[in-house]
């Protein structure tokens, strides 16, 4: 049977999409979790980082990223983008945020438009740990310092280079001695 | 007189000799055969029916039928690797943060650090929310710590909203978070901005 290609149906999300739904338990049930999910959502919406236990968070990553996947690609005038954005949003302000301030921030964006962190865990606690969601371009201090080296940059090649230098200075002192002592000999 | 006496004395012999002596002499019925044969200490009765059952009257309970192997015994005891292992092993995931030397799991954040950071969060979330309200936000946050307001040029607040906080900015948190540091960086782009090391956070 051939399958029929979906890839242009359906946008592709920068983030690793599960076959299947997490079924976080509640005691309304799948109501219950879409209803949580929604509460999720909102808040990483007006809050724009937001901590959590790692289960909810990696759910409600997937529905906030097919969320601003689909107001850039259709815009606010699309029906079915503007029922989604109104069912997802509890407060309706942020409807204004996703398309006025979201769209435009992850307009050029080749990468996801969320992060998930997982953050520290506290001894005995729960075994999945916490979780910070948030959405990129945040103005907030960065959660993870930018902890580059690369070989490049000005002072990592003079760097090298004092290292070659040194090694061939020492090269030829131990040259020089072992030659003395075979002289010796 | 004396007729008299041998007369009883025969008697008597025949009867000592019909009560004692005849019964040893003469074959035995099988009445008296118990009393002359060694009885055994308990008598036997032959039962007509035997129940099963009655062998736990007494002390006859669940035993071993086979020994253990050293394979099940060595399972039971130290687990295995790929199922539930009961050894108890060092934690290597555990390693030192760079930035401020406290210790964290690997791939999860320093909560040292990330404290800090979470403390500064949720004062900026808390002033945004509450400058921001229940209106329709279509302008992107800029964030003004105290002392900072003269020293960012109209441009940068072309289009954003601004959020003033009453508290100097923290130390680690750079302001110079608009210009790309690394290979990355835009270099067809002929504006070049020199950043003097004060400026940096």
């Amino acid at each position: 049977m051939n399958q029929a290609d979906l890839s242009k149906l359906v946008s592709a999300l920068r983030i690793a999409v599960k076959p299947k739904p997490k079924l976080l338990s509640c005691p309304e049930g799948p109501a219950g979790r879409l209803k949580k999910l929604r509460a999720t959502v909102t808040a990483l919406v007006k809050y724009e980082r937001i901590e959590l236990n790692y289960p909810r968070a990696e759910e409600a990553q997937g529905y906030a990223e097919r969320l601003i996947s689909d107001a850039i690609r259709n815009g606010d005038c699309h029906k079915h983008t503007m029922e989604m954005a109104d069912y997802w949003l509890n407060e309706k302000q942020l409807v204004h945020k996703l398309f006025k301030v979201l769209v435009p921030r992850y307009q050029n964006y080749n990468s996801s438009f969320t992060r998930l962190v997982l953050g520290p865990k506290t001894y005995p606690g729960y075994y999945a740990g916490t979780a910070i969601l948030e959405l990129k371009g945040n103005p907030f201090p960065a959660l993870q310092p930018e902890t580059h080296n690369y070989h490049f940059w000005l002072h990592n090649v003079l760097l090298e280079e004092a290292k070659k230098e040194f090694r061939s200075a020492r090269e030829e002192r131990n040259a020089g001695t072992t030659e003395s002592v075979t002289a010796e000999s | 007189m004396a007729g008299h006496l041998l007369k009883y004395f025969t008697d008597a012999l025949v009867k000592f000799e019909y009560v004692y002596l005849t019964p040893l002499l003469r074959p035995p019925t099988p009445q008296w055969i118990p009393l002359v044969v060694q009885a055994p200490q308990q008598l036997m009765e032959k039962d007509a029916s035997f129940d099963i059952k009655s062998i736990f009257d007494g002390f006859l309970w669940g035993v071993p039928t086979c020994r253990r192997t050293a394979e099940k015994r060595m399972m039971r005891k130290y687990g295995a690797p790929n199922w539930h292992n009961k050894l108890i092993l060092p934690r290597k995931d555990i390693k030192t943060c760079g930035t401020c030397g406290h210790n964290h799991e690997v791939g999860r954040l320093c909560p040292n650090c990330y404290s800090k950071v979470k403390a500064e969060t949720s004062i900026l979330q808390e002033k945004m929310v509450q400058e921001l309200g229940l209106n329709p936000i279509d302008k992107e946050i800029a964030i003004v710590y105290q002392g900072e307001k003269n020293q960012f040029d109209d441009e940068f607040f072309k289009g954003k909203r601004v959020v003033q906080i009453e508290k100097p900015r923290p130390k680690w948190f750079s302001k110079n978070l608009l210009q790309r540091s690394g290979p990355n960086a835009n270099l067809s782009n002929s504006e070049v901005t020199t950043i003097k090391p004060h400026d940096l956070g």
